[in-house]
């Protein structure tokens, strides 16, 4: 077989049946004819050159790929002559295509790819569950009973993490510290990359302490360096050897750099003091049922055993992807869903203009057809053509959706979990080619529908070259509209009902007022309580005399963050009174500074110091549930769970309720304690200072002031304003992406409701004329238009509510305060869409009022 | 006087059979395409004549699966053909299709002429 190229065999074949031709007329001369006879009969007898030639060279295989290859390049020329056309549909579709690709990413990330670890699947989130069926995190006694006893778990570990200040690196820094129990890395199934994790000797009460570190902090502030043992970490008042170091990208539990062994540090022995997080791997082949059945037992057993001094009633296990992704799984499905209707709005759009452009070619299909096209052949050609669109748009897209990933991630980057893992890669550019090649094949089969035989003989005609085809064309154009207006309607609605909630979830009292005050939250190591108390009296003296600075004051945990514990308190110290709230330790001036209410009673003053009785403060909520129908001032609270100190606390005041978890969870029952006198709690904390004037000429003044105190504790700064707005963050993030998706839906929607009038406008010139000249006004033109624009426009709005009411059910979980159906929203997304659709209509209708009768007569 | 060709009933050849025809017409020596069709119509006594249509795609084909070569060479007239000469494996692919073929019109024959019915045959 000759390897020749395509072009050598080209020409050898003409060559080749030159010489048939050349011996054909030279035989028939031979026998007598003219050279002209002879020529034209051996021409006759011979056939059509260009079919031989055709039906031999598909004789050399691979005719299929050439041909596909030569539409491509026939697709190429027919983009650059259209420049326009091709533009606005390659921008359309890479829209479409960007979108979905970057959504797809982060869903990809987030909820389909399993963990990171070697078989993911096996690994469960553990939790108590209390009397009321809420889900808690382990008390440190529990977790150990529960890895003793269970037998269907083949490691069990418990772990907590916090913000800490570490010094022994090239530099200080606070950052996170992960306690964790002896099998934690057994658990995950990753060992250090350098050196060793910690040894049984190690992880022990009394152990020498070591530590690992995070592949990035050995890099950035340990320099690299192979000799761990010479630079030992410095948390607190011990020195950590480091023995290991992680495997670049472990990142578990988020944000950790440094592990250390939990037995270290001594735990409370209570059954309620909750905190320890618990992770486990499930044994051999044991199902996540088995293993359910198999804690539930233990958790039985542990509530029989200790009674009254155990809060849970059950174990509860979970899939740990799913304990990471949490609530965010939900919303992000609905996102996916929303992507996918801009997508379909996209492709009816560019649906539209192909099929115009099918119109204006009709009669180049007729020829086709005309000289042995198939139908199957012309469908593979314009799937082909409308390939180099799409494979061009998908390209397009992936550029886009590297820029919305990142924006995607940065809108909501503490609220997206696994936010390490997004990116674009192999799998989402995969996709988006499988979805470009889709999109063409459907597109490119959608205008080969309507082309019927009967059709394309129609096309050779010359006055075929400006008709529209006929009533099918008119018809699944309007269709398309339709379409395009009902997906539309829904995305509308749905980011409709989201905007709403927001706005209800705003209008809730977060408890505090959230202007003019600027939180500076300090972390301390310095393991004796008083010491610590001491330092944050003379921080918080110092702020206050600062210029500007109405009121100023302290807690350990601000609202709205995930700091501050809670746990199990008894009432006037009797044990059969138990109750559980929040547990705060604040300073006097903390409730002025947030703008708090006081309900009953008083606030902390001067009166009360370390050697006064101890005074609480409680909140509302915690005031109604277990004093309902008493005065709760005078009451005790015995809180010795929280810090080891039993003194009863008399409650003083009480407070307005402040939405410790965000403005959609409920307020909880918060006790406040004085951080002079019960300063155990209190290794953070975070001043807030009120200021009449600017917050950002506040912030260098708080720094300053506590760097006379000390160099180099790590200090944060943050606006209340800003604690609040971060709060939001989950919300704000759906509804920013839906009402993107939802604008972009209804710009693509006027577009395509123009672009089809126009067009109609356009096939019509002849009709509108006429009439013109027969006496009709504009305003029965621009009816008429008008009309026939928005009857597509109306159906589809109908339709997309009628889709709405179905589908809103499903996004019932994100919303707030307003209903599913709620009839304000859909009125107001009909109104808005029929207006657009009616100022898209009018536009090409007023072109129609200008239509001169005599060009249009003469317009063919 | 130009000898006018009276116009023949083509009979349509299947595919197989012309392989057949092309084979056999190469094993008494290389010959162009041209060569091919003419030998063909003159061995069968002017009854079959080859549509070009299928004469170029199977000679193509049958090159393709090695049945015959082809080359170019230089004609009497200094003008190049490409000549197309039988393969070994063409030669035992022609005595298979012969082979068949003749089972085939023997089996024809019979059908025609079941046994038992007088006659001429």
């Amino acid at each position: 077989m000759r390897l020749l190229g395509r072009r050598r065999r080209d020409e050898e074949l003409d060559e080749e049946i030159r010489a048939h031709l050349r011996m054909a007329v030279r035989d028939r001369v031979e026998r007598g004819e003219t050279p002209e006879q002879a020529e034209a009969a051996a021409r006759r007898e011979f056939g059509n050159v260009t079919l031989v030639k055709e039906v031999t060279r598909e004789m050399w295989g691979r005719a299929w790929l050439r041909q596909f290859a030569q539409d491509l390049r026939y697709g190429l020329r027919m983009m650059r002559r259209e420049m326009k056309f091709a533009s606005v549909a390659v921008l359309t579709l890479a829209l479409g295509i960007g979108a979905c690709t970057a959504i797809f990413s982060v869903v990809d990330a987030v909820l389909l790819r399993p963990l990171p670890y070697p078989e993911a699947e096996k690994l469960v989130s553990l939790r108590e569950v209390d009397a009321k069926g809420r889900q808690i995190t382990f008390a440190e006694p529990n977790f150990l009973d529960v890895r003793a006893r269970s037998r269907t778990l083949a490691a069990t570990a418990e772990y907590n993490a916090g913000l800490t200040t570490v010094l022994g690196g090239s530099e200080p820094v606070r950052t996170s510290v992960a306690l964790i129990s002896a099998d934690f890395f057994k658990v995950l199934g990753v060992e250090p990359a350098t050196g060793r994790s910690f040894l049984p000797e190690e992880a022990k009460a009394g152990g020498r302490p070591v530590a690992v570190v995070s592949h990035g902090y050995w890099q950035r502030l340990l320099g690299g360096r192979n000799d761990l043992a010479a630079s030992p970490l410095r948390i607190g008042e011990t020195s950590y050897t480091v023995v290991g170091v992680m495997p670049r990208g472990f990142n578990f539990p988020r944000d950790a750099e440094i592990w250390v062994p939990v037995e270290l540090t001594p735990s409370s022995p209570s059954r309620t003091s909750h905190g320890k997080r618990v992770i486990a791997r499930l044994r051999g082949e044991v199902t996540l049922e088995q293993a359910r059945a198999d804690l539930s037992a233990i958790g039985r057993q542990l509530r029989q055993e200790n009674g009254a001094d155990v809060d849970l009633v059950d174990v509860a296990a979970l899939p740990l992807k799913d304990a990471l992704v949490g609530e965010v799984g939900k919303s992000l499905l609905v996102i996916l869903a929303a992507v996918g209707f801009l997508l379909l709005v996209a492709c009816t759009n560019v649906a539209n203009l192909l099929l115009a452009q099918v119109t204006a070619r009709q009669h180049e299909f007729a020829v086709r057809t005309a000289l042995g096209a198939t139908r199957w052949r012309l469908a593979r050609q314009f799937v082909a053509e409308n390939l180099t669109l799409s494979l061009l748009a998908g390209g397009l897209g992936v550029m886009l959706s590297f820029w919305g990933v990142d924006a995607l991630v940065g809108l909501n980057q503490s609220g997206l979990p696994r936010s390490d893992e997004i990116g674009v890669n192999a799998r989402t550019l995969a996709l988006t080619f499988a979805l470009s090649t889709l999109v063409a094949v459907a597109l490119g089969l959608l205008p080969l529908l309507r082309l019927r035989k009967g059709d394309l003989q129609e096309g050779l005609k010359e006055s075929a070259r400006r008709q529209s085809a006929g009533a099918a064309s008119r018809r699944l154009r309007s269709l398309l509209v339709m379409t395009q207006v009902a997906l539309t309607t829904v995305l509308l609605v749905g980011a409709g009902l989201l905007i709403k909630s927001f706005v209800k979830v705003l209008e809730i009292d977060p408890g505090f007022r959230t202007e003019s005050a600027v939180a500076m939250e300090i972390s301390l190591t310095d393991e004796q309580p008083q010491r610590r108390a001491d330092f944050y009296r003379q921080a918080l003296e110092r702020v206050a005399s600062l210029p500007g600075v109405e009121a100023t004051g302290g807690v350990n945990g601000l609202p709205m963050t995930d700091g501050g514990t809670n746990g199990q308190f008894l009432i006037d110290d009797n044990p059969s009174l138990k109750g559980y709230g929040e547990f705060r330790v604040a300073s006097p001036g903390y409730f002025d500074a947030m703008g708090m209410r006081l309900v009953r009673g008083r606030l902390y003053d001067q009166s009360d110091g370390p050697n006064t009785p101890q005074v609480a403060l409680i909140s509302e909520s915690l005031a109604r549930q277990y004093w309902p129908n008493e005065d709760p001032l005078g009451k005790g609270i015995q809180y010795g769970n929280m810090d080891g100190d039993s003194h009863l606390l008399r409650v003083v005041g009480v407070v307005g309720d402040v939405r410790e978890f965000g403005l959609e969870a409920s307020a909880r029952p918060t006790v406040y304690v004085h951080y002079l006198q019960r300063p155990g709690q209190a290794w953070d904390f975070a001043i807030v200072a009120r200021t009449r004037g600017d917050t950002r000429t506040l912030i260098p003044a708080m720094r300053g002031a506590v760097r006379t105190l000390n160099g180099d504790v790590p200090i944060n700064f943050r606006t209340l304003g800003q604690v609040f707005s971060s709060s939001l963050d989950n919300r704000r993030f759906s509804l920013v992406i839906f009402g993107g998706f939802a604008c972009a839906a209804l710009l693509l929607a006027a577009l395509g409701i123009y672009g089809v009038t126009s067009y109609a406008v356009t096939q019509r010139t002849q009709e509108i004329g006429i009439r013109i000249a027969l006496g009709a006004l504009a305003r029965d033109v621009l009816r008429m238009v008008i009309g026939q624009g928005m009857k597509s426009v109306l159906l589809g709005i109908a339709i997309g509510l009628g889709g709405a009411l179905a589908l809103t059910r499903l996004i019932e979980h994100l919303l707030f305060g307003v209903s599913a159906t709620d009839p304000w929203t859909l009125t107001a997304v009909t109104v808005l869409l029929a207006s657009v659709g009616l100022l898209a209509c009018y536009l090409p209708a007023r072109r129609a009022t200008k239509v001169d009768p005599m060009l249009a007569l003469r317009h063919e | 006087m130009p000898k006018t060709t009276r116009y023949r009933n083509r009979i349509e050849l299947l595919q197989g059979t012309l392989d057949l025809l092309v084979l056999q017409t190469l094993q008494w020596g290389p010959q162009h395409g041209y060569g091919i069709s003419q030998a063909i119509r003159t061995n069968s006594g002017d009854v079959l004549r080859v549509d070009t249509g299928s004469l170029y795609p199977a000679l193509h084909r049958l090159e393709r699966q090695e049945w015959v070569s082809s080359d170019w060479k230089v004609s009497d007239n200094n003008q190049s053909v490409k000549v197309y000469r039988l393969t070994a494996a063409g030669k035992k692919q022609l005595a298979s299709e012969r082979s068949r073929w003749e089972q085939l019109s023997e089996a024809i024959a019979r059908a025609l002429n079941p046994q038992g019915e007088g006659g001429e045959a």
